[in-house]
């Protein structure tokens, strides 16, 4: 996965030099999403438990709703105007989608401590700048149960800080 | 018309962005807390031209820290052992850590990012440090059993018993506010974030960042900081300390909000 990393960003610093966008780059990223999923799959087989799988399953869903939000955004690039600045916006998400991207790559599933915290922490790290450079696009069609049970859990949530005694009694 | 910068505190910011998130699943249950930061956001957001919030890059960081702890330390506590199962459980957490992430970047769009200057907080730091130490030896001398103490000292002989159980029953909301306050800070003391915290607060009011007549509000529902609440009794000796001595106004954020509408008045203001 790492040389295609590392084309991916080659073929949008092209794309800023020639001004021009190139959709060539969208096998390239397809292939990105597939080694990503690969990688996801795998972790789901190991039965690893639900701690260690979480922040894999989670950082590889962000990595592909930012490469999913890209591909969109540069097959609209000419009729909306947005060329090349799609090709400014990936590069400046890149160091944020390289180093997500280069750490699942290189986790070893068999390790039995995964950096949980690290990992989730660089998927936010991505996510915040995706969503600064408008490549974060949200598939909207989420499955009825999880918006559900999303509900129950959210007026749970315990907040460090936050959920505590304080709450008792405040007006 | 006084000028006002409102320093959101990493509680206040993640507080909107899980109400937000709770808003938008149409929850039936609301959490007070939560909803407690929305007003101030909407205020933010209605008068965005002023820019009025601000926050910190070290604000932000921990924002994000906390929503990630908050997520990571429910997963830890789960032990599915099938997969399906797993799979969904994972999905619906992958789904709510990642809406309150857009949700407070939503938030911090609206507010400044104001970075520091180090050197200059490392200085401050020292200062607040040691205005915390003085802090936690006054708390001491705010116990209401002092009080006490002296006024059945003023009863009549024999009538010692009586003036106890009148003034302690007096006291009594008093005395366990008091007791709270000083075992949440025998339990939870500043730390090295409050202090910096709170130092950058006073940095952007000492350098005049944003202008001569501007007064910070910092908006934080953390004991360090702000008042704590019982019922309707209130111990504010925490913010009354940090106002006289470092002319920062500490509250809760529809305190803060009452401030910026005119409800509220300050005297230092």
């Amino acid at each position: 996965m790492q040389s295609e990393i590392l084309s991916f960003k080659d073929s949008f610093e092209k794309m800023i030099e020639t001004k021009e966008v190139d959709l060539n780059v969208i096998p390239l990223i397809n292939k990105l999403k597939e080694d990503l999923s690969t990688k996801k799959e795998s972790a789901i087989k190991q039965n690893l438990p639900q701690h260690t799988l979480f922040p894999i399953y989670h950082s590889i869903n962000i990595c592909n709703t930012v490469l999913d939000s890209i591909s969109t955004r540069l097959v609209k690039a000419k009729e909306e105007k947005d060329n090349p600045i799609i090709a400014e916006n990936t590069l400046a998400i890149y160091p944020s989608f390289f180093i997500l991207a280069t750490n699942i790559d290189k986790m070893d599933l068999k390790e039995k401590e995964i950096i949980t915290f690290h990992l989730l922490n660089l998927a936010s790290n991505l996510q915040i700048s995706a969503i600064r450079s408008r490549l974060f696009k949200i598939d909207e069609k989420i499955q009825k149960e999880v918006l559900e049970k999303a509900k129950e859990v959210v007026c749970n949530l315990k907040i460090e800080g936050i959920t505590n005694e304080e709450l008792q009694g405040s007006s | 018309m006084k000028n006002f910068k409102v320093l959101v505190d990493t509680n206040v910011l993640v507080s909107a962005s899980i109400n937000q998130l709770i808003i938008s699943l149409n929850c039936k249950v609301q959490h007070h807390f939560y909803e407690l930061s929305q007003p101030l956001f909407d205020y933010f957001r209605k008068n965005i031209d002023k820019r009025i919030g601000v926050f910190t890059p070290e604000i932000e960081n921990s924002a994000k820290e906390v929503l990630i702890r908050a997520i990571d330390s429910e997963i830890k506590e789960m032990d599915n052992k099938d997969t399906k199962e797993k799979l969904r459980e994972i999905e619906i957490y992958s789904f709510i850590l990642q809406e309150s992430t857009s949700n407070l970047v939503k938030n911090m769009d609206i507010l400044i990012r104001e970075p520091i200057n180090e050197k200059a907080i490392n200085q401050i730091t020292h200062q607040v440090f040691a205005f915390y130490n003085r802090l936690m030896k006054n708390l001491g001398q705010e116990d209401p059993t002092i009080i006490i103490k002296q006024l059945i000292s003023g009863a009549p002989k024999g009538m010692k018993g009586l003036a106890r159980s009148i003034y302690v029953k007096q006291e009594n909301e008093r005395l366990a506010l008091y007791y709270k306050l000083t075992s949440k800070f025998a339990r939870d003391p500043p730390d090295i974030n409050d202090v910096r915290i709170l130092s950058q607060a006073v940095y952007f009011l000492r350098n005049k960042i944003f202008g001569e007549e501007t007064k910070i509000l910092f908006a934080s529902t953390d004991h360090h900081f702000s008042k704590i609440r019982e019922e309707k009794e209130l111990n504010d000796f925490v913010p009354k300390i940090i106002l006289k001595e470092l002319n920062i106004y500490c509250g809760w954020p529809d305190d803060i909000l009452n401030i910026l509408i005119g409800k509220k008045d300050l005297l230092f203001l």
